[in-house]
């Protein structure tokens, strides 16, 4: 699986006959970059497939978990309808910001993880927790190699073992943290404030959607890359439900804004 | 603070000048360089006593102008009367702290007891010092008990240069911690020396120097962690900073 | 970069321009680690907005003034006026917020004086704008301007390269994401001047929690027809955790190097008539 994770999914050196990447493995190992004169393969040393904000929080019995369905190709708005979750086991959603490709690789990742244990028919699933610890791991590594997936990470679950639910935050830098309400990318500007302001650990499942449709709200107001049509996971003991796509209402009527700057009277404006 | 560390130019001169280049000369540095390190700020420090010691480190993990969680710790207990903490980026803090904590379990499966904190603060070092031409962007602090039951604190670089000291201060506020600990626990410059403080006084000192630094320092603030570590073993508890 | 043209313009001294300061000039812009830096400029980490009211306008600011990593001001005043009728939050460069806002306040007194006629805001606006434009965004202020005039209420924001934008809510600075979350969930048409600077207050206050460049307390302006009335620190949300005992050092406790006699016997005062004469 190491090997798969550091050649992402291309076949191991030996399957070729020779070790086309020379030292490669060893100075990355060392800690070094590779001092021979050869570039270390590298794959997302700048992001041009993104998504933008993905919010959790948690609520009494449950996390839940939402973003737009916006993915964006440098500053074009491309794709309009993609899901930026993916289940893992029964218990655990993952719901990814940043770079498109590397979350898809990441679900492929995932998945196989959860084929493996599948196929084990020990009755067992891994915790959320394990499952964060185990793409923090990810993470760092793939920074530590200058080759980083770029992507803000938002972790749900129900903890089995200790009958609660699980929120965890994991970035490209390997930075992870456990929290009761995490917004990425763009949201940790402006919804942040909004969660911080009316977060209660004891909100029902529809105060929590309903707090989280207006930080998209606010997003969709002002986060260029952001889309009205969310989507969101809810994660309690009972397992793991994806929401279907729905459009967020808007208003762009206000008074003031009805007269545009060019057609005031010149005495009011500026120039 | 190690400010050599803090700007990606200071590490590839750094790089350069061990003979460690981190991509080849004739190719010139991308315009998106993936830049691996951060500082996620915070303070931490520690004074050792007669028989005991206190460390604290606020808790706030930041990441440019932004808080990004107000209740992440910098400090691991790697023992019954050892406790490390660190400043510095935060991701780099996760991962060294859990591999510190498996050479220790190692280290106890091995020799069937628990290493001595000069043990483990000899660990830190080497640990350091092995990725030294791609360093832990860390700064530490072990604090504990010796053999002996002193208090015992241990300040380090980022690279595993340490020494036993009285007390030490490393992250964003180190300067300002630093300079009221030399003054109230150092005495520099001082003639008339008052009274050494007892256990009580020092712990309360160290509130109040962690509170002085989350008023000047934007990167600390919002709860400081009190270890404090003693013949009954490792005492936590938590105090409130500014949360702006 | 061939320079030879320089020579020779320096042997036909007098004939074209000088060239002395070449050399520096290419230091001191160069990427050298030995050049020139800027020193740090003490800025406003700041969060400033404000809000159109039904027949007035409420601004508000943090007080935090910050130089680097450290808070240089807890308590400053963000918030200018302009006139009787036009308040201005400044956020960016400290000194530059404060000459250019005196600056303007000035030459809209005069204006008042020479017109008999209270300034508008759309003038204090114009004259701000042009005035950055010119110095192509070196004068680092980001400003929300507010005031009722004849024309009725408004507000306008002005960035450092001389735009402006007329608005009915607007904020600025290293807080303006925080404040504008408030301001896009809880604005609507026709706030009464209550409602007005409780959102205000809600917006400084999200930004002096979420964004470390803010802090402090919340300043808040209001101005209506009738008047401008300022409420300095009406909001204190984060207050001190912690007051420290005093440390008492006893007389003496630093070392004493040399003493230094009063300088004496400099001035000598004679009793002998002095000779008037003519200047």
């Amino acid at each position: 699986m190491e090997d798969c994770l550091r050649l992402r999914g291309r076949r191991a050196p030996d399957n070729y006959g020779y070790s086309y990447h020379g030292d490669y493995n060893q100075h990355v190992l060392c800690g070094s970059a590779v001092s021979s004169g050869q570039e270390p393969i590298k794959h997302t040393t700048r992001p041009i497939t993104t998504s933008s904000t993905v919010i959790g929080l948690k609520f009494n019995g449950g996390t839940i978990v939402m973003s737009d369905t916006g993915v964006c190709y440098g500053n074009m708005l491309r794709f309009k309808s993609c899901e930026r979750f993916c289940q893992v086991g029964d218990r655990t959603v993952v719901a990814a910001s940043g770079e498109y490709s590397d979350f898809q690789y990441l679900t492929r990742d995932l998945k196989e993880m959860d084929t493996r244990d599948w196929v084990q028919e020990d009755g067992c699933s891994r915790e959320p927790s394990s499952i964060a610890a185990y793409l923090g791991r990810t993470f760092y590594g793939q920074r530590s190699r200058l080759d980083p997936y770029w992507n803000q990470m938002i972790m749900a679950g129900w903890q089995k073992t200790s009958n609660e639910p699980y929120l965890g935050y994991i970035d490209l830098y390997g930075t992870t943290f456990p929290e009761d309400y995490i917004a990425s990318g763009f949201g940790s500007y402006l919804a942040i404030p909004l969660l911080r302001k009316e977060y209660r650990p004891d909100m029902t499942e529809d105060e929590a959607k309903a707090l989280l449709q207006k930080c998209f709200m606010a997003l969709f107001y002002r986060d260029c890359t952001g889309l009205s049509t969310v989507q969101y996971a809810v994660a309690t003991s009972a397992g793991i439900r994806l929401s279907d796509v729905s459009t967020l209402t808007h208003k762009w009527d206000y008074k003031l804004w009805l007269t545009p700057t060019s057609q005031l009277p010149v005495s009011a404006s500026s120039w | 603070m190690m400010g050599e560390w803090s700007s990606g130019e200071g590490l590839q001169q750094h790089m350069q000048s061990h003979g460690s280049v981190p991509r080849p000369v004739s190719n010139p540095p991308m315009e998106h360089r993936f830049m691996p390190y951060q500082n996620n700020g915070g303070t931490v420090f520690a004074v050792a006593g007669p028989t005991y010691a206190v460390a604290m480190a606020d808790t706030r993990l930041s990441s440019g102008m932004r808080i990004l969680s107000r209740n992440t710790t910098k400090c691991t207990q790697l023992t019954s009367k050892c406790v490390v903490l660190t400043g510095g980026m935060q991701a780099e803090m996760v991962e060294l702290h859990k591999r510190m904590k498996i050479l220790i379990t190692q280290y106890e499966h091995a020799h069937r007891r628990e290493p001595s904190v000069n043990a483990v603060a000899q660990l830190l070092s080497t640990r350091l010092y092995f990725k030294r031409f791609f360093p832990y962007y860390t700064f530490n602090v072990v604090v504990g008990l010796d053999e002996e039951g002193k208090g015992a604190v241990y300040g380090y670089d980022a690279i595993g240069s340490f020494e036993r000291i009285p007390y030490v201060s490393q992250g964003t506020g180190a300067e300002l911690v630093t300079s009221v600990l030399d003054n109230q626990i150092g005495k520099t410059n001082q003639t008339k020396q008052l009274e050494p403080l007892d256990k009580t006084d020092l712990i309360d000192l160290a509130k109040d120097v962690i509170a002085a630094a989350g008023e000047r320092d934007i990167y600390t603030g919002d709860y400081a962690e009190v270890y404090v570590i003693d013949e009954t073993g490792v005492n936590k508890s938590k105090v409130d900073l500014r949360k702006e | 970069m061939p320079v030879d043209y320089v020579e020779t313009l320096v042997a036909q001294k007098g004939a074209g321009f000088v060239f002395d300061n070449y050399q520096r000039n290419q230091f001191l812009a160069s990427s050298d680690p030995q050049a020139f830096k800027m020193p740090d400029l003490k800025k406003t980490g700041t969060t400033i907005c404000g809000v159109v009211c039904d027949g007035g306008v409420v601004l508000g600011a943090d007080t935090r003034a910050t130089a680097g990593d450290i808070v240089a001001d807890k308590n400053c005043e963000k918030l200018h006026k302009m006139a009787d009728n036009i308040c201005c939050a400044g956020a960016g460069t400290a000194a530059d917020l404060e000459h250019t806002t005196k600056k303007f306040a000035a030459d809209l007194e005069l204006m008042r004086l020479t017109l008999h006629r209270t300034p508008r805001v759309g003038t204090a606006v114009t004259m701000l704008s042009q005035h950055l434009f010119r110095y192509m965004g070196y004068v680092g202020c980001a400003l929300v301007m507010g005031g009722v005039d004849p024309t009725g209420p408004s507000l306008y924001m002005i960035y450092p390269h001389g735009s402006t934008d007329r608005l009915p809510f607007a904020s600025m600075g290293s807080g303006s994401l925080a404040a504008m979350s408030m301001l896009e969930t809880g604005y609507k048409d026709d706030m009464t001047i209550e409602e007005g600077k409780k959102l205000v207050s809600e917006a400084i206050l999200a930004g002096i929690t979420n964004d470390l460049g803010s802090g402090g307390q919340v300043d808040l302006c209001v101005v209506t027809k009738d008047a401008y009335t300022m409420h300095r620190n009406i909001m204190a949300p984060y207050p001190r955790t912690r007051i420290p005992k005093p440390v008492m050092f006893p007389t003496g406790t630093t070392t004493v190097l040399e003493e230094v006699k009063m300088l004496k016997g400099r001035l000598e005062v004679t009793d002998a008539d002095v000779e008037m004469r003519d200047a």
